[in-house]
């Protein structure tokens, strides 16, 4: 008996764990080798020597948030000691032909492998913004306890070099589409976009030309153009915004006669314009298709922006419209996102905004 | 660097290293060379077999331990708290139950707190992981919870012991400030024991210990503000995790195995022997969407280490104490999705030591001192921060203290411990001094209670750093004879 319990106990310990061996592997020595080039002559002139974009700002996204670097004077980035994982490359500099030019280029989905070296080139075009682009989402409220996010704004940009006009253009809410691919999903495939749960119009119809929005020229449109900083210390003074959405189909909603007015055309929705705090879509289109019950037409939108926490949740709005999602700020961080130059839209919101420690109304 | 990490944070807190009684503690918290009814070369306090309490405590008794442990300072690694305060209040008792064996029974119940804690959120964030958790804020996190332990020892055969005990501590934190985090720290440990008397003056024994640990990282968005957490993967990189929860699991089990050998070579000479090899595993779990929990690093912790310790008896009044020690410890952690390595750190440490006791017995006089000195290697690399580091270092230390026996009942204490290191595994800093004064008594207040009392301040600072770390720590035990 003895030597039985022995045994069994000498048994225990002999097959008690032993240590695993580590991988062979390690994290940290990727290498990205990459140069960034561009046609001066935009397709112009076929076969036309790329020129290396100089010295232009890098911006590098992946999992562990974002670097900026800088591309030296032949236009390459050399970066080592890189972890392993899927980069998103964005490189961009003002045109030297054309100031009021961006040259951007971007790259999705660059695998940096443990111990290897990526090489890639990416390929900058010259964006001159082609019209009105949502520059400034403002939607998570100012610093506070009490739930107040009535400070929210929009901001629009005219990056063209001419005059534009908002007459009848729709700035749209989607958060429908639950059931299906989500707020601002094709669903059938018929290229609208479904799930607008709130159109606000501009006055007019499309192709008037009454409400212009001059070349380089921000435009505000205000939740309530009032000044929230009398309610909630913290909040935007919104007076000075250049409109504002009012629902006459609501009985509360705080109109200033000061302001213009963008109006709600959907009259069984009797709120504001709110936005989610930390997650929504925003489009705005031409405003010649105003049906939201079958979508509204891909080809009508002027821009659209969907923001989101992180960049592991599903993305909804369909990829014509915008391919990735803004990152946005926490809920009552007083904190907006914004695009990194005014108006350049790569269709890209991962790219394209960054985090405003401070909201910028009405201007860069 | 994970048990050398939570040995060396233990001895952060306390002024002695591992002193077992308040007697020894308030005597510089010397080991060697000092007798001790706590602290005996035997298969229970040397081998930490629990088989050999039968033979170790054969009288019954009962002891309260209230127990403060403080410490302050600049002196401490980033994520380290500013000030470290724990309190503890500790019911300990031992039942001699004769031929049914010796069941021994601890209850504590801890209230612990980090005040200015910069970012991190889990309870040990040098836990020698390459995983750190953290938020945006600075704050302070609260620990309290019980602790039970027992421990049962029978006689199986004439000569040969047996041996369980278990432990289970369950932890509550929160943090005050956002994220204002909940921690649930649960951790579970039992050992097995045999013990065989191979003859009167040798015996031999053998332990097994399992363990495993949670500890649940939960912050919920309050009120109105989304959670913002940082998981970190070394030092420099992190993903960032925002809504309106966030979980976070590290789990830890493993399993150690010891060996000891105890030989009372004569009257007056005792050798004692003791190995250990332990395996520790920790898995990061990250709950990454609202459903879907996800494996994101494991570690693995090797660990080896050998004992040698002898004590020299010649008379009541004499005492020689000598100890040999060397312990290997490595530790690598990886990246589970890509299975990539991104930290591996190795120590191997050696410690020799001697001391001495010597009792006036006229004048009621015990006079002991100990020098001990430890050496090694710290190798660390963290591939994915691309920090590669190796240091030696050399570690001398000296306790010493006096016991004077005031009256017949009463005895009063006082010691030093001193220490200087060329390099601090924890806390990186060179050619750190420590210096710690100790004090404390003992009075019977009839034949059969017992009350011992200690007190212990300390600093240490690296040398022209112009920062350092304080500590005080304070204990009482009220023991209660059953005889």
């Amino acid at each position: 008996m003895k030597k039985f319990i022995v045994a069994v106990f000498l048994s225990l310990i002999l097959v008690a764990g032993c240590a695993e061996n580590p991988p062979s592997m390690v994290d940290g020595n990727g290498t990205l080798y990459l140069i960034a080039v561009w046609d001066s002559t935009d397709g112009a002139v076929p076969n036309a020597p790329l020129l290396p974009m100089s010295f232009a700002k890098v911006i590098i996204l992946s999992e562990y948030g974002l670097m900026i670097r800088e591309t030296d004077g032949n236009g390459i980035l050399f970066l080592d000691m890189l972890p392993a994982t899927t980069y998103t490359l964005s490189a961009r500099k003002p045109n030297p032909n054309r100031p009021n030019m961006q040259i951007v280029g971007s790259k999705l989905d660059v695998l940096v492998s443990a111990g290897a070296i990526r090489r890639d080139t990416v390929f900058g075009q010259s964006f001159s913004s082609t019209g009105i682009a949502i520059n400034e989402v403002y939607a998570c409220g100012p610093v506070n306890s009490v739930f107040y996010f009535y400070d929210q704004y929009i901001e629009l940009y005219n990056g063209s070099d001419s005059l534009r006009y908002l007459d009848g253009m729709m700035v749209m809410r989607f958060s429908g589409n639950g059931a299906g691919k989500g707020p601002g999903g094709d669903e059938g495939d018929d290229g609208d976009i479904d799930g607008a749960t709130y159109e606000f119009k501009f006055p007019g119809v499309p192709g008037e030309r009454n409400y212009p929005i001059a070349p380089r020229q921000f435009v505000v449109l205000a939740q309530d153009a009032v000044n929230h900083s009398t309610s909630c210390a913290g909040a935007i003074d919104l007076t000075r915004a250049n409109w504002e959405f009012y629902n006459q189909f609501s009985g509360s909603d705080i109109d200033n006669p000061n302001v213009p007015n963008l109006i709600n055309m959907r009259s069984s929705h009797t709120t504001d314009f709110f936005l989610s705090v930390t997650n929504d879509v925003v489009v705005v289109s031409a405003g010649r298709d105003s049906n939201y019950v079958d979508g509204i037409d891909i080809v009508d939108v002027i821009d659209g922006v969907e923001y989101q926490t992180s960049s592991n949740l599903l993305k909804t709005l369909d990829r014509r419209v915008d391919r990735g999602f803004a990152l946005s700020p926490g809920s009552y961080s007083g904190k907006s996102m914004q695009r990194r130059e005014p108006g350049s839209d790569t269709n890209d919101g991962i790219i394209d905004f960054e985090i405003l420690n401070v909201p910028t109304p009405g201007r860069q | 660097m994970k048990k050398p990490m939570i040995l060396t944070l233990l001895l952060a807190v306390s002024v002695v290293a591992s002193a077992q009684t308040l007697r020894l503690q308030s005597m510089g918290g010397m080991t060697l060379g000092i007798r001790d009814t706590q602290l005996s070369i035997n298969l229970y306090d040397f081998g930490r077999n629990p088989a050999w309490l039968l033979r170790d405590e054969i009288q019954s008794w009962l002891e309260i331990t209230p127990r403060l442990d403080d410490s302050w300072g600049s002196y401490r690694k980033k994520f380290d708290p500013q000030t470290f305060e724990n309190y503890r209040l500790g019911f300990e008792g031992v039942q001699a139950l004769g031929e049914k064996g010796t069941f021994r029974g601890y209850a504590s119940y801890v209230y612990e707190r980090r005040r200015d804690v910069y970012r991190a959120l889990k309870r040990v964030p040098y836990g020698g992981d390459a995983f750190f958790l953290t938020d945006t804020t600075t704050g302070n996190i609260r620990y309290n919870g019980p602790l039970v332990q027992f421990m049962y020892a029978y006689d199986l055969f004439d000569d040969l012991l047996i041996g369980v005990s278990g432990t289970y501590q369950i932890l509550d934190g929160l943090k005050d400030r956002y994220s204002r985090i909940k921690t649930i720290c649960r951790n579970l440990e039992g050992t097995v024991g045999l013990a065989y008397q191979v003859t009167p003056a040798l015996s031999v024994g053998a332990t097994f210990t399992p363990a495993s640990g949670q500890e649940g990282i939960e912050a919920k968005s309050d009120e109105v503000y989304s959670v913002e957490v940082f998981n970190f993967r070394g030092e420099t990189y992190a993903f960032r995790q925002m809504g309106s929860s966030v979980d976070h699991k590290i789990k830890v089990n493993g399993e150690s195995t010891s060996l000891q050998a105890v030989w009372q070579a004569d009257s007056s000479l005792v050798i004692g022997m003791r190995g250990e090899y332990g395996v520790d595993r920790t898995h990061v779990l990250v709950t990454r969407s609202a459903s879907m929990e996800r494996e994101e690093g494991t570690a693995s912790l090797e660990h080896y280490a050998v004992d040698l310790q002898v004590q020299y008896v010649p008379d009541n009044d004499f005492s020689l104490g000598v100890l040999a020690q060397y312990s290997k410890n490595r530790e690598w952690s990886k990246y589970t999705t890509l299975d990539l390595l991104l930290w591996d750190w190795k120590t191997r440490e050696f410690a020799l030591g001697i001391g001495a006791s010597y009792s006036l017995v006229p004048s009621r006089w015990l006079l002991g001192a100990e020098y001990q000195y430890s050496g090694g290697k710290v190798d660390s690399s963290k591939y994915i921060d691309n920090k590669f580091r190796s240091e030696t270092f050399a570690v001398h230390t000296f306790r010493s203290g006096v016991e004077y026996q005031l009256f017949e009942n009463a005895a009063a204490r006082v010691g030093y411990a001193g220490r200087i290191s060329s390099f601090d595994v924890v806390s990186g800093g060179k050619d750190v001094v420590f210096h710690g004064i100790t004090g404390g008594g003992t009075v019977w207040i009839n034949k059969d209670i017992q009350l011992d009392l200690l007190i212990e301040h300390g600093k240490a600072s690296p040398r022209n750093s112009g920062v350092s770390r304080t500590v005080l720590n304070a204990g009482a035990a009220l023991r209660l004879w059953s005889r």
